[in-house]
């Protein structure tokens, strides 16, 4: 079934980047607009300024209601940071009634249960994610509606931040006059916009390498079993090269994107390249083994820092999918070969899959937590029609 | 041989603070006092009514009266960072006026691990060079001491100018067979006070050629971060000698491994009136001909008319030396095990007294850091691991 349109906002440390696609027929997402606007105000996923992220977004609304050519009201806001947490947990209720069987309310009190942890008074759980059900001793029940058993547990993960952030996005997004349909963490939306059904089977780690952020997402035993996100990202690759070496920022990203390898290779001992002079700088030469040595460091220490969060049975024996890498950082060279030293796996680049639409975004790592998020909020429509939904309204 | 000898400088007048910062501060000013060390102006600083009390130091500030009523933070680091704030005013107002605050903290604790790094911003910002001399707990301390002690230490190093840092637990392996505590840490806290009253001297500069902290600031600078710092005395006709012998056997060089790699140097000579040239001129020539061929030094001389026939030499030496890590950064190939094992070598010396500098988080200087097991990871990660590019930038 083709459906409306929705936009998703993502206000990231790079890109502020407003996404327009509706579901087709063929279970294709369709892309029909995109802004994307260079970020200010945002530190480490974080908003610090939200006057700038708020023109930005602005902005980025506009490019992307040109490109659709439609009038956007409502949003599916992405969010990260490095507050973001997970934890896991276990509910358990008794079943009570003369017959023992499972019913919809066992199934919902069991739910709340899990739900039910301690965290500090600022923070807040954002997602929710049923992972299995237990019947008595049987583990590993999907749908327990209709079962015989005299105990339901059930194994959650949920993930929470800290209250006040995520209110700063949603706060900008509201003052932009976008009316805030969903929101879903940055990690679990590139996880949909990546990965086939059989590599969730399967099992696989995706990591999201942005500019200020790392999400992490793990599916192991069909259900998502670890996430959350790491502040440190692109720039902290860029902001290294630029200390290191001893040049401005704008340089260090440039040679970082042009000539970065996150391997330091010996046949690159001795290399130079010129960084030319330019007006209120005058050029000098660095060492290519140099460049690449210091990103060499820092993603190795950030893939460890991943790596770090997840549990080693997980890592040893139920990911059959590896490692898929996406974000904005994951095209960096050499990174797939690191990232497969560092957690024994395969590692491969994640595309979004079954995207049509603009190009550049259907082919691009860096949209691949906007796709997500456009592929999440068409699948799990809100239950009550807010009135953004109703107030979309098209032009001509 | 002689080219970095500055010119004799009369210097004006240098002012110098020492802040015992917490519980092992105080108790360090106060040893110092009992023994008769002569210090720079002291002040004792500590949350704690009771500690300052017990300290019987001349002067005491108490921090956060306000706050935590001289109760102590009770190792909150968090209410450690908001006593001294609360006290801004009165910090700035003691550090006003000092060329250098020299702050001397246990980590660990919720004022030395929480309230020293306000101080450093604050000791900064009215113009004070500002330097940390921090003491870490020991190895058998609680996990939570010592995860404290870790962020407190990243902290420190953003805002202080230069951090030295003493494992307690080397200080204390020093002390070859005396087991007893007491003792151990009394050793510790002789040798950080002496450590303290040498850096003094050798800024102070009242000498014939004189250092300044340009040269300590340059040497921290070429260091990558790194340093090691000794000490040695001796008396008699042959001093000389046996203060390079002292000198060349402390474990803290390593019997003069690290010497030998060192590539920037600060001797500083302090003498009784009438201290020959030649006497200098073999200790800086005993001390430079095992350094490094191209190593860089300063020499500084001070006289002491106090000291008769006595001589005293400190060293800083910082040495450009590469981690046992997976990256042999200085000759493709040819680094066999003979050099990875003396690189390991020379990390675990090194280890034993670091000399931080601040800064070099470029883009992240002014954002909240990422604290992950006490380290900040906004900083470099191949600067924290030590590694070395293959040139000067």
């Amino acid at each position: 079934m083709q459906s409306l349109p929705i936009a998703s906002v993502e206000i990231g440390t790079h890109m502020v980047r407003v996404l327009v696609g509706e579901h087709r027929p063929d279970n294709q997402l369709f892309v029909t607009g995109l802004g994307e606007v260079e970020s200010s105000g945002v530190r480490k996923g974080e908003i610090v300024d939200l006057d700038n992220a708020l023109a930005c977004l602005k902005l980025a609304i506009r490019q992307a209601e040109e490109s659709a050519q439609i009038e956007i009201f409502s949003g599916h806001v992405v969010f990260s940071g490095g507050h973001i947490e997970s934890v896991n947990n276990r509910g358990q209720v008794l079943v009570v009634n003369d017959d023992k069987v499972i019913t919809r309310e066992e199934i919902d009190d069991v739910m709340n249960n899990a739900r039910a942890i301690n965290i500090s008074m600022n923070r807040q759980i954002l997602h929710s994610i049923c992972q299995h059900f237990y019947v008595d001793d049987q583990a590993g029940v999907v749908n327990p509606e209709g079962m015989e058993g005299a105990r339901l547990s059930l194994d959650m993960l949920l993930l929470h931040g800290i209250h006040n952030r995520i209110r700063n996005t949603i706060r900008v997004v509201e003052e932009a006059h976008l009316d805030v349909e969903d929101a879903a963490f940055g990690g679990l939306c590139s996880a949909l916009a990546v990965l086939t059904s059989v590599q969730k089977e399967g099992g696989a780690i995706v990591i999201d390498i942005g500019g200020g952020t790392t999400d992490y997402i793990v599916y192991a035993n069909k259900a998502i079993t670890h996430a959350g996100s790491i502040a440190v990202g692109g720039d902290h690759i860029t902001n290294d090269i630029a200390l290191g070496l001893k040049i401005p920022t704008t340089r260090a990203e440039k040679l970082k994107v042009e000539m970065g390898s996150a391997k330091a290779q010996h046949g690159h001992r001795g290399q130079m390249i010129d960084i030319p002079s330019e007006s209120g700088y005058e050029g000098k030469q660095i060492c290519l083994h140099d460049l690449n040595t210091i990103i060499q460091y820092r993603v190795e220490e950030l893939l460890e820092l991943v790596k770090e969060q997840i549990d080693r049975s997980v890592l040893k024996h139920k990911l059959s999918a590896g490692v898929i890498l996406t974000g904005g950082g994951a095209g960096m060279h050499g990174l797939a070969g690191v990232a497969e030293q560092a957690f024994d796996l395969p590692c491969n680049l994640g595309k979004p899959h079954n995207v049509s639409g603009i190009t550049q975004v259907a082919e691009g790592t860096q949209y691949a937590v906007g796709l997500g998020m456009l592929r999440y909020g068409l699948r799990n429509p809100p239950r009550e029609p807010p009135g953004g939904w109703i107030r979309r309204i098209f032009k001509g | 041989m002689f080219s970095d000898i500055q010119d004799l400088d009369p210097l004006a007048e240098f002012n110098m603070l020492v802040a015992g910062v917490g519980r092992a501060g105080c108790r360090i000013l106060s040893e110092a006092q009992e023994n008769g060390y002569v210090l720079p102006d002291t002040v004792a600083i500590h949350t704690s009514r009771q500690a300052l009390a017990d300290a019987g130091v001349d002067r005491v500030l108490q921090l956060g009266a306000t706050v935590v009523e001289g109760a102590g933070t009770g190792g909150d680091l968090k209410l450690g960072r908001i006593c001294a704030e609360q006290d801004e005013a009165l910090l700035r107002d003691l550090f006003h006026g000092y060329d250098l605050v020299l702050f001397i903290t246990g980590l660990g604790g919720g004022t030395g691990s929480g309230a020293t790094p306000v101080m450093a911003r604050l000791a900064r910002d009215v113009k004070c060079f500002t330097v940390c001399v921090a003491v870490s707990p020991f190895k058998f301390e609680m996990e939570d001491r010592r995860r404290k002690a870790e962020i407190g230490l990243a902290t420190l190093r953003e805002h202080a100018d230069a951090v030295v840092y003493f494992p307690n637990e080397r200080l204390f392996c020093l002390m070859e067979g005396r087991k007893d505590l007491d003792l151990g840490i009394q050793t510790a806290n002789h040798f950080l006070i002496g450590t303290v009253i040498a850096l003094y001297e050798l800024l102070r500069g009242k000498g014939l050629l004189s250092l300044d902290f340009g040269d300590l600031k340059s040497l921290v600078q070429h260091s990558d971060g790194t340093c090691s710092m000794v000490h040695a005395s001796a008396e008699g006709s042959e001093a000389a000698a046996r203060v390079v012998e002292q000198l060349l056997a402390s474990p803290l060089l390593d019997h003069g491994a690290v010497l030998s790699k060192a590539k920037g140097l600060i001797i500083g000579i302090r003498g009784g009136a009438g201290l020959p040239l030649t006497v200098v001129n073999e200790v800086v020539r005993n001390i430079g001909g095992m350094a490094h061929v191209n190593a860089k030094y300063q020499v500084g001389v001070a006289i002491d008319p106090s000291k008769t026939t006595e001589l005293e030499v400190t060293l800083i030496s910082s040495e450009s030396w590469m981690p046992a890590g997976p990256l042999p950064l200085d000759e493709a190939g040819e680094s066999g095990d003979g050099k990875a094992a003396d690189s390991a070598k020379a990390t675990m010396v090194q280890a034993e007294i670091e000399l931080e500098t601040t800064g070099g988080k470029g883009k992240f200087k002014n954002v909240a850091p990422t604290i992950h097991d006490g380290e900040d990871l906004d900083f470099p990660a191949f600067m924290r691991k030590s590694v070395k590019l293959s040139k000067q930038y």
